[in-house]
């Protein structure tokens, strides 16, 4: 059997009817509903009550429990569940805050000091402190985003008393920051560095060098920079004219010896083709030759041969008298040369710069390469922090980050106590007093983000006596428009030490100590490169000289000499710089006198050098002259060969003429001596004939006169 | 999810509730779109929503639906708005008011908004008693007759529109049961 189920407790049998009518009644919004509870309950005469006087079936009771839940919802206006949820929420959430909002506080703002300075940020230890509105932190370290292990400034213990009512209304106003220390340019042990997703968009406009040297250093350096005379030589050489006229003549000797080599190449040729000849001609023995043809033939071959080698001779002396020709004119070219070169020398010496030192500051050279770096770090130091305060700039200044959806109306505006979006309305520093000479002060007024409301400018004041040291800063940022963007900034420092140890730059000295004072009026423009003045007095200056340093020493002199070093120091906005100093004259006058006497030495050794170098020429060129003697000797050598034998084959002429006589003579003795004996043959053979003819005649004769006898005797028997 | 909404707003119209939280709910829904949002105004008023008994279903819908038409009445919210912020008179009471804390994050300077502000307000009442009526006629009357016609009866007995009254009702006892 089911469990029997109970009205609810908002439906017992009997209610008063108030509460009936008033309470449960009236939350019944369904027409049904209320219909069924009126007949389900009746108001009772004479009672002031409701009654339910029949047992109630199950449905009825789930109908009862129904509106039960409806009369009970329909009851007041907030909703309890919601209101509760949403105080547990607000109670977690203050819980949170109180635990975490330091937390949150710090990362925040360590985000926001890092975009503004682009370096990382160190906070320590921030807290809240609710009962004076406020924070206060016990360390701060803002990075150097251009010198990563290196802090921008540090604070110590600060105190940070905002505006409430401000900050309520949407706007950091901090009234006062108080910082019990600063500390500038400290050493870091990690990276400031922030990585590359977290870095500011490249606002690179700090230029490093922006106080920028160069033209009076680089000029003051070049001028006390010592003169190679090898390299100076070099660099002019090919203007000189000495190297000029001697390649000049050495091509022409080139060509000639070229020519004259094949001369003489073609002589020795001949020689030694005229030697060969002689040699086999010389080899004929006139006394050998028996012959008048032989004689003849071998007369008629020395004789050619003598022609051919008188011929050689010719040309061989023909050739070595021009190559003699041509030596005597080179000489003669070469006995020039020095006149030439001793122009040169001249030439050069006129080139040695004049060290003239009217347009330079000569304490320049001193002050200006140890200065410049200083000056440029704080230069850079203050356009980072000036970069910072820029970004602070509201960008809801900026129309063009309305919200393009947005239901377009208008803004009414009105009067207010206007604050920027961010204002540090007073930063503090103050330790130490004056009176016991250590003090350090700080007033930073009116860094906001919107320069314009605030309606003045950011300035900073700083002070700062540790002993005798001294050093005032009024520092000017007016970024409100219509104004000329750029800093204001006069500097007073005064009595502090400066010591330089091992400079080995224009002027080298192994240390420098003193103090000095500064005054300065620099006005910082966004572009290009500040403008102002800077007056520098150094006190009890001393410098400890390299040794053998003649430019240090008499720099020491001078400084010496004075009670004080006064500097003034004019940036122009282009980025030009003069300077000016009590020194000036006596150091310019010793500096122009030692610079004299280094003119002369240095044009001496560019002389010495240049001689030098042109008798290395010279030399080159005596080396190819002499090649013109070596082939006028060759030649005189095949000339005087040819000449032997020519002389030879003329004796061996000689011989062969006098063989031909002999010859001759023989030949006539013995044609002498033939003729005679075939005279004498002849008449002996005539005589003979004679004799056999007067014989053969007689016989004949007799053999007639006896033919004719007989025939006589026949006739006459 | 749609459906849920539908079945929530079916369920508000239908259920033991009061027709003031409906009426509310379309009332403080005009007063959200006719203000534009992104100030502390309208989310304070958003806010209220789901703190007071306010049908939140029905607050959404019309928020939704009065949304897309508000942007037509700027114009008019612009002058109602400009007309009062620079009224002499309140001049003082405006000034001091927009120096107080968290004033300006209101935003009540701007035209639109004291505009949409004002006319919401003076609004509210009339849409809270015309819904609120025309809940009570709904729920008297209007809705037995419309149960009763033909092409309805036709309708709530199709499967699928049983099964979604189903969950429908399931989802008012879930309803009723959370809310």
């Amino acid at each position: 059997m089911p469990k029997k189920q109970k009205a609810p407790k908002l439906f017992p049998p009997t209610i008063p009817r108030k509460r009936f009518e008033q309470r449960i009644l009236k939350r019944v919004a369904v027409q049904d509903e209320k219909r069924f509870l009126s007949d389900l309950y009746r108001p009772t005469p004479g009672e002031e009550v409701y009654r339910r006087d029949q047992e109630l079936d199950q449905a009825q009771v789930r109908k009862l429990k129904k509106i039960a839940k409806a009369v009970r919802h329909n009851r007041g206006f907030l909703q309890p569940v919601k209101v509760g949820l949403l105080a547990v929420v607000a109670g977690i959430a203050a819980i949170v805050i109180l635990f975490f909002a330091d937390r949150m506080i710090e990362q925040g703002a360590t985000a926001g000091l890092e975009s503004l300075f682009g370096a990382r940020v160190e906070l320590g230890d921030l807290r809240i402190r609710p009962l004076q509105p406020g924070f206060s932190f016990e360390s701060l370290e803002v990075a150097d985003r251009h010198e990563p292990y290196r802090n921008l400034f540090e604070l110590g213990r600060t105190e940070v008393r905002l505006d409430l009512a401000q900050l309520f209304r949407g706007k950091l106003v901090a009234r006062t920051v108080e910082t019990h220390e600063l500390r500038w340019d400290t050493e870091r042990e990690t990276s400031g560095r922030l990585p590359a997703d977290r870095r500011p968009e490249a606002e690179e406009r700090v230029d490093a060098d922006a106080l920028r040297p160069p033209e009076l250093d680089q000029l003051v350096a070049e001028r006390f920079a010592d003169i190679d005379p090898r390299e100076f030589v070099e660099k002019h050489f090919q203007q000189l004219a000495t190297p000029g006229r001697l390649m000049e003549l050495m091509e022409a000797a080139e060509r000639d010896i070229e020519h004259y080599a094949g001369r003489a190449q073609e002589a020795e040729s001949r020689v030694r083709s005229l030697s060969n000849e002689a040699e086999a001609i010389l080899a004929i023995d006139p006394s050998e030759l028996r012959s008048i043809d032989s004689v003849r033939n071998a007369y008629e071959t020395v004789n050619s041969a003598y022609t051919e080698a008188d011929e050689t001779v010719a040309e061989i002396r023909a050739t070595r008298d021009r190559v003699e020709s041509d030596y005597e004119r080179y000489q003669g070219e070469l006995r020039e040369i020095p006149d030439l070169v001793t122009e040169d020398a001249g030439y050069l010496r006129e080139l040695v710069p004049e060290f003239d030192l009217a347009d330079a500051s000569a304490v320049g050279a001193l002050v200006l390469p140890e200065l410049y770096h200083p000056l440029n770090e704080r230069y850079r130091r203050a356009r980072t922090i000036w970069d910072a305060i820029e970004r602070l700039r509201d960008d809801g200044d900026d129309p063009d980050v309305e919200d393009a959806t947005r239901r377009s109306g208008r803004t009414v505006e009105f009067p207010e106590h206007s604050y920027p979006g961010i204002l540090f309305e007073h930063v503090a520093l103050s330790v130490g007093e004056r009176a016991a000479h250590d003090l350090q002060e700080l007033r930073i007024r009116a860094v906001s983000s919107n320069p314009q409301l605030v309606g003045e400018p950011t300035t900073l004041t700083f002070s700062h006596l540790d002993g005798s040291r001294e050093l005032d800063l009024r520092a000017v940022l007016d970024m409100r428009s219509g104004r000329a963007a750029g800093m204001e900034m006069d500097l007073g420092m005064r009595g502090y030490e400066f010591q330089i140890g091992n400079r080995s730059g224009i002027i080298p000295f192994s240390n420098a100590a003193g103090t000095y004072h500064l005054e300065g009026d620099l006005p910082l423009r966004r572009a290009g490169s500040p403008s102002g003045s800077l007056k520098l007095r150094f006190d009890q200056l001393v410098l400890d000289v390299v040794e053998d340093n003649r430019v240090a020493i008499l720099a020491r002199d001078v400084v010496d000499s004075v009670p004080h070093v006064d500097l003034d120091l004019r940036f122009t906005p282009e980025g030009e710089v003069t300077m000016h100093s009590n020194l000036d004259g006596p150091l310019q006058d010793e500096l122009y006198r030692f610079l004299q006497e280094r003119r002369a030495e240095v044009q001496e050794r560019v002389t010495a050098e240049v001689e030098r170098r042109l008798e290395q020429e010279l030399a080159r060129y005596e080396e190819e002259i002499a090649q013109l003697e070596t082939y006028y000797e060759d030649l005189r050598s095949y000339a005087e060969r040819a000449r032997n034998y020519r002389q030879e084959i003329d004796r061996l002429e000689d011989r062969l003429a006098n063989r031909a006589d002999n010859l001759r003579a023989e030949l006539e003795e013995r044609a002498r001596e033939a003729a005679d004996e075939a005279r004498r043959e002849a008449e002996e053979r005539a005589r003979e004939a004679a004799d056999d003819a007067r014989r053969e005649a007689e016989e004949r004769a007799r053999d007639e006169i006896e033919d004719r006898f007989d025939g006589i005797r026949d006739r006459f028997p | 999810m749609v459906l849920n909404a539908v079945a929530r707003i079916v369920a508000a119209l239908n259920s033991n509730r009061r027709p003031g939280e409906v009426a509310a709910g379309v009332s403080c829904a005009l007063v959200l779109a006719l203000v534009p949002g992104g100030n502390l105004l309208w989310i304070a008023v958003f806010a209220l929503l789901f703190l007071v008994k306010i049908n939140l279903s029905i607050a959404l819908l019309s928020l939704a639906l009065f949304t897309l038409a508000a942007p037509l009445a700027d114009p008019a919210l612009d002058a109602v708005g400009y007309s009062v912020l620079t009224a002499e008179p309140l001049r003082s009471a405006f000034t001091a008011a927009y120096n107080l804390p968290i004033a300006p994050f209101a935003g009540f300077n701007e035209t639109l908004v004291m505009g949409g502000l004002l006319v919401g307000l003076a609004l509210w009442m009339p849409v809270y008693l015309a819904t609120r009526a025309f809940l009570q006629l709904y729920r008297n009357t209007l809705r037995s007759k419309i149960l009763q016609l033909p092409p309805v009866r036709w309708f709530t007995r199709l499967p699928l529109v049983q099964r979604i009254s189903g969950w429908i009702r399931r989802a008012n006892a879930f309803y009723q049961r959370t809310w």
